[in-house]
C-alpha cells in the first residue's frame, strides 16, 4: 500500500529517534551514527524492529547525515553510496513482510547556502540528488527531508528528490525560536506556502524547541496548506544530568502531547530526539487506527512567501500593495545604474517601499535584451538580504527566471504569464518546477481585448492551462490589464467590469495601477480614483507606488468601507485617536 | 503589441498646450504685451476651435526583417532608408507606423474666416490646430506606450517624415501603409497631407 492511500485512511505512526537510541544501545559511537550502517548493521535492525513492534507504520533509515557535504566533514564523502544502501537494506531486513513503509531520512548538509553561508545552490542540489538516488536504489518507499533550518535548502532538497526519483516526499523544518521560527527566521506559514507548491506528499515540523508549541505550529501550517501535516517532536528539552543529556518527557507524557498534535490536525505523528520504542508504543496505543481529521481547504487566495513571511492576496483579506518602484521605466537614474549592473538604487527603493508599507515588491530590471539573465538572478538573490517582503519577478524572460527561481528562498510570483502560446508553454512548467505563483495577464496573440468578456475568457483558459501544468489555484492571480485613459475611458470601464467578473469567479486579482494615468496630468488623483472604483469591484491588490501616501490611505479607507478590515482595526490604528491604557 | 493589424482610434484626448499656442503666435515672455482684445479673442477661439477638432488616429505594428542599408519589414513593401531612423531603431525589433489627424472642420473654418478678412482669428485657429494635432498624437503615443508596457516593451521617441534625413516623401509610404484615405486624409504629389493638421510618424518597439 502506498502512503497516499494510507494517509486517507488513518493517522500514521512514525518511528522514534535513531541517533539517541543508538547511543543508548552502544557504549560508544564512532564519529557519526551513520558509521554503524556498515560496521554494525545488526544493531540498526534491532532498533527498527523495536519500533515496528511498538506500532510504527513508517520507519526511517539511519541516513540523516549521509549526504556528501556532511560526510566530507569527517572524510567519508566517498561512502555516500555504501552508507545509504546499507541503511536501506537494514530497514528492509527489519521490516520483513510486515506492512510498514521505509522512509529514507535526509538531514541538512550542515552548511548554509549563500547569502547566509558559502554554499551554492547547485552543490546542495547535487548532494541531495545523489543521496535520493541511492536511497531509491536501496528500496525505500518514500523520502523525508527533515530537521531543516533553511527554507531554501529544504526547497532545493525537495526539488532534487522530485527530479531524480518518483518516490513520495515529505519535508519538515525545525522551529526552535520564540514565536515559532527557524533559526534562519522562517515562520511555519512561510514554510507551508513555500513547500506545498513543490508538491511534497506531506509537510511538517520536527525536533528543536519546546514540543508544547507544536500544537500551535501545526495549526498555523494548516491555515495555509491542505497537504497532510506531520509532526515528530523531541521528548522535551534535554537537561544535563551529570555527564549525559536526559530528555524529560516520559512515554505517557509524550503520548498526551501527541494526542494534541492529532487534535490540531497532524496526520503523521512520531518521535524525534530522545524518544524510544516505549514512547512510540504509548503513542501508538493512543492514536493507532484513528481516522484522520477532515482536511479543510485553504481559502481561495494567492500565496506568496519570502524566507520569513507569507503573503496572501484575496480571500476577503485586506487590499495589498505591491511596490512598483524597482522599474527603470521613466526612472533615468535607475535605468543607467542597471545598465552598469549596479544595484544601489534598487536596494534603496526596496528599503523605502518596505518602510512605506508595501506588502511585496515587484522587480523589473528592464527588457530581457538589456538585462543579462545572470544579473537578474543576482539582483533577486541580493534583494532577499535587503527585504523580508516577497518578490514579484517581473520579467518575461524564461532565461532570467530559470536562473533566479532556484535562488529564491520562499515562494515568489512570476509577473506575468499571458495567453500567447510562447508565454504559458514556457513559463507554467518553470513555475511548477520551482514552486512559484503566477500573475495571469489578459492578453493573447490578438493583443488586449477591448471588452471584459474576452479578457475573462483569456484568463479562464490560462487558469485551465495552469491547472493542467500542475499548478494549484492558490498559485494564480489574474491581471485584467490596465491601459492609460489617455485615449478613451471606455477601456478603463471594461477593465473594471473584468475585475468584477473575475472576482465573482473567486479568483484573486491584481493590476498595474499606475498605467491608468500614464501620460496625463494629476496622476495621483487618477490613480487613487481608479483604485477606489476597482476595489469596490473586488480588486485584491495592485502593483502601485507605495511611496504615494495618498494611495495607501485610499486603500486603507477602501478596506474599511468594504468590510475587508474587520472592526476597522487597521484604519483606526492608522488614523484613530491613540490612547495610553 | 499585435503585429500587422491596422487599428483606428477615434477617441483621442486633446489636451492643448496653451503655452505652445502662444509661442506659435509670436508671444515671448517678458517681451510681448497682451492686449485685452487679444486675450478675449484667444479665450473665445479656444472653445470654438476645440468643437471643430475631430481627432482620429491610425496605427499598425510591423516586425523588422532586416536592418541593413535599408530597414525592411515583414508583410509590407514599406522600407526606410535613413541614418536617423537606423540610429533611433538600433535596439528595435518592430516599428509602429502611425498617423493622427484632427479632421477637416477646423481648416474649413480657417478658410471661412480668411475669406471674411478676419486674419487674426484665422491665425489663432491655425495655431490651435497645430497644437491640437500634436496633442492628439501625444494621446495615441501614450496609449501605445501603455500597451507596450503590458508586455514589457519599450517605445522609442516619435519620429516624423521631414525630421533628420527621413524625407518628406516617406509620407507617401505611410499614406499607403495606413490607408489614410479611410480616415479622410489625402496627399498630393509634393507629399503634403490634407487636412494639413495631420501628423505621420514612426516609433521603434524595443523588446
Amino acid at each position: 500500500m502506498n502512503i497516499q492511500a494510507m494517509l486517507k485512511e488513518r493517522v500514521l505512526i512514525l518511528d522514534g529517534a535513531m541517533g539517541t537510541e543508538l547511543m543508548r544501545r552502544l557504549s560508544q559511537i564512532d564519529r557519526v551514527p551513520e558509521a554503524v550502517n556498515l560496521e554494525n548493521p545488526q544493531v540498526l535492525i534491532d532498533v527498527h524492529k523495536a519500533y515496528i513492534d511498538a506500532g510504527a507504520d513508517i520507519i526511517e533509515t539511519n541516513t540523516f547525515g549521509a549526504n556528501r557535504i556532511k560526510l566530507a566533514e569527517i572524510g567519508l564523502e566517498r561512502k555516500v553510496k555504501d552508507l545509504n544502501l546499507a541503511a536501506a537494506e537494514a530497514a528492509r531486513k527489519a521490516r520483513g513482510h510486515r506492512n510498514v513503509l521505509i522512509a529514507g531520512s535526509m538531514g541538512p548538509v550542515g552548511q548554509l547556502i549563500r547569502p547566509l553561508g558559502d554554499m551554492d545552490v547547485e552543490s546542495v542540489y547535487e548532494a541531495y540528488a545523489e543521496q535520493a538516488r541511492f536511497l531509491a536504489k536501496g528500496g525505500v518507499d518514500l523520502l523525508v527531508v527533515e530537521t531543516q533550518i533553511d527554507i531554501l535548502e529544504a526547497k532545493t532538497a525537495l526539488r532534487a528528490c522530485r527530479d531524480v526519483t518518483d518516490l513520495p516526499v515529505g519535508v519538515s523544518m525545525s522551529f526552535p525560536l520564540e514565536g515559532g521560527r527557524t533559526v534562519t527566521g522562517s515562520e511555519p506559514e512561510a514554510a507551508a506556502a513555500t513547500f506545498s507548491s513543490v508538491s511534497p506528499e506531506f509537510i511538517g515540523i520536527n525536533c528543536g524547541g519546546d514540543p508544547e508549541e507544536f500544537e500551535d505550529l501545526i495549526g498555523r501550517m494548516r491555515t495555509i496548506t491542505d497537504k497532510p501535516v506531520f509532526a515528530h517532536a523531541n521528548a522535551g528539552i534535554p537537561e544535563k544530568r551529570g555527564e549525559s543529556l536526559v530528555y524529560p518527557l516520559t512515554p505517557e507524557a509524550y503520548s498526551e502531547l501527541a494526542r494534541k498534535f492529532y487534535a490540531s490536525g497532524a496526520r503523521v505523528i512520531g518521535g524525534c530526539c530522545g524518544t524510544t520504542p516505549d514512547h512510540i508504543k504509548a503513542l501508538s496505543r493512543a492514536l493507532k487506527g484513528q481516522k484522520p481529521g477532515a482536511q479543510e481547504r485553504p481559502a481561495s487566495w494567492l500565496l506568496a512567501s519570502s524566507r520569513s513571511r507569507v503573503l496572501t492576496i484575496g480571500g476577503g483579506g485586506r487590499f495589498r500593495i505591491i511596490g512598483e518602484n524597482i522599474n527603470p521605466f521613466g526612472r533615468t537614474k535607475l535605468r543607467s545604474e542597471i545598465e552598469k549592473k549596479r544595484l544601489e538604487r534598487v536596494r534603496d527603493y526596496a528599503r523605502k517601499q518596505a518602510q512605506a508599507g508595501a506588502d511585496a515588491l515587484d522587480v523589473n530590471l528592464g527588457q530581457p535584451g538589456d538585462t543579462q539573465p545572470e544579473f537578474y538572478a543576482s539582483a533577486v538573490s541580493e534583494l532577499q538580504s535587503v527585504t523580508t517582503l516577497p518578490l514579484f519577478l517581473d520579467t518575461t524572460s524564461p532565461d532570467a527566471l530559470a536562473r533566479a527561481l532556484p535562488l529564491y528562498a520562499g515562494k515568489p510570483v512570476i509577473n506575468s504569464v499571458n495567453g500567447k502560446r510562447g508565454s504559458w508553454e514556457r513559463l507554467f512548467p518553470l513555475a511548477k518546477k520551482f514552486g512559484a505563483s503566477v500573475v495571469l495577464l489578459a492578453l493573447d496573440e490578438k493583443g488586449i481585448p477591448e471588452n471584459a468578456e474576452d479578457r475573462v475568457r483569456i484568463i479562464e483558459s490560462l487558469i485551465q492551462r495552469a491547472l493542467d501544468a500542475g499548478l494549484s489555484p492558490t498559485d494564480l492571480i489574474a491581471d485584467p490589464a490596465v491601459l492609460s485613459v489617455a485615449t478613451t475611458g471606455a477601456r478603463a470601464l471594461e477593465t473594471l467590469k473584468a475585475v468584477a467578473m473575475i472576482h465573482e469567479r473567486g479568483i484573486p486579482t491584481t493590476c498595474g495601477l499606475s498605467n491608468i494615468s500614464y501620460g496625463l496630468p494629476q496622476r495621483r488623483l487618477l490613480n487613487a480614483c481608479f483604485l477606489a472604483m476597482a476595489i469596490e469591484r473586488g480588486l485584491d491588490s495592485a502593483i502601485a507606488n507605495p511611496l504615494d501616501r495618498n494611495l495607501i490611505e485610499v486603500a486603507r479607507a477602501c478596506d474599511a468601507v468594504t468590510g475587508r478590515d474587520p472592526g476597522m482595526k487597521m484604519f483606526l490604528q492608522a488614523f484613530g485617536r491613540t490612547f495610553e491604557p | 503589441m499585435v503585429h500587422d493589424r491596422r487599428t483606428i482610434e477615434r477617441e483621442l484626448r486633446v489636451d492643448i498646450n496653451r503655452k505652445a499656442v502662444h509661442s506659435l503666435l509670436g508671444y515671448r515672455k517678458g517681451q510681448t504685451a497682451w492686449t485685452q482684445e487679444m486675450a478675449t479673442l484667444l479665450q473665445r477661439t479656444y472653445s470654438e476651435a476645440l468643437d471643430l477638432v475631430e481627432p482620429v488616429g491610425v496605427y499598425i505594428v510591423r516586425r523588422i526583417r532586416e536592418k541593413d542599408d535599408e530597414i525592411r519589414f515583414f508583410r509590407t513593401k514599406t522600407r526606410i532608408k535613413s541614418r536617423s531612423i537606423r540610429m533611433l531603431f538600433h535596439k528595435a525589433t518592430a516599428a509602429v507606423f502611425l498617423a493622427v489627424t484632427i479632421g477637416p472642420k477646423l481648416e474649413e473654418k480657417i478658410q471661412e474666416e480668411t475669406a471674411k478678412g478676419r486674419n487674426e482669428k484665422a491665425l489663432v485657429l491655425d495655431a490651435i490646430g497645430s497644437e491640437a494635432v500634436e496633442a492628439a498624437a501625444d494621446s495615441l503615443n501614450t496609449h501605445l506606450v501603455s500597451l507596450a508596457r503590458q508586455t514589457r516593451h519599450f517605445l522609442t521617441t516619435r519620429f516624423s517624415p521631414g525630421y533628420g534625413d527621413l524625407p518628406l516623401s516617406f509620407q507617401q509610404d505611410l499614406y499607403r501603409e495606413l490607408s489614410l484615405r479611410d480616415i479622410g486624409v489625402r496627399i498630393n504629389e509634393k507629399h503634403i497631407l490634407f487636412p494639413q493638421k495631420t501628423i505621420t510618424a514612426v516609433i521603434g518597439v524595443e523588446p
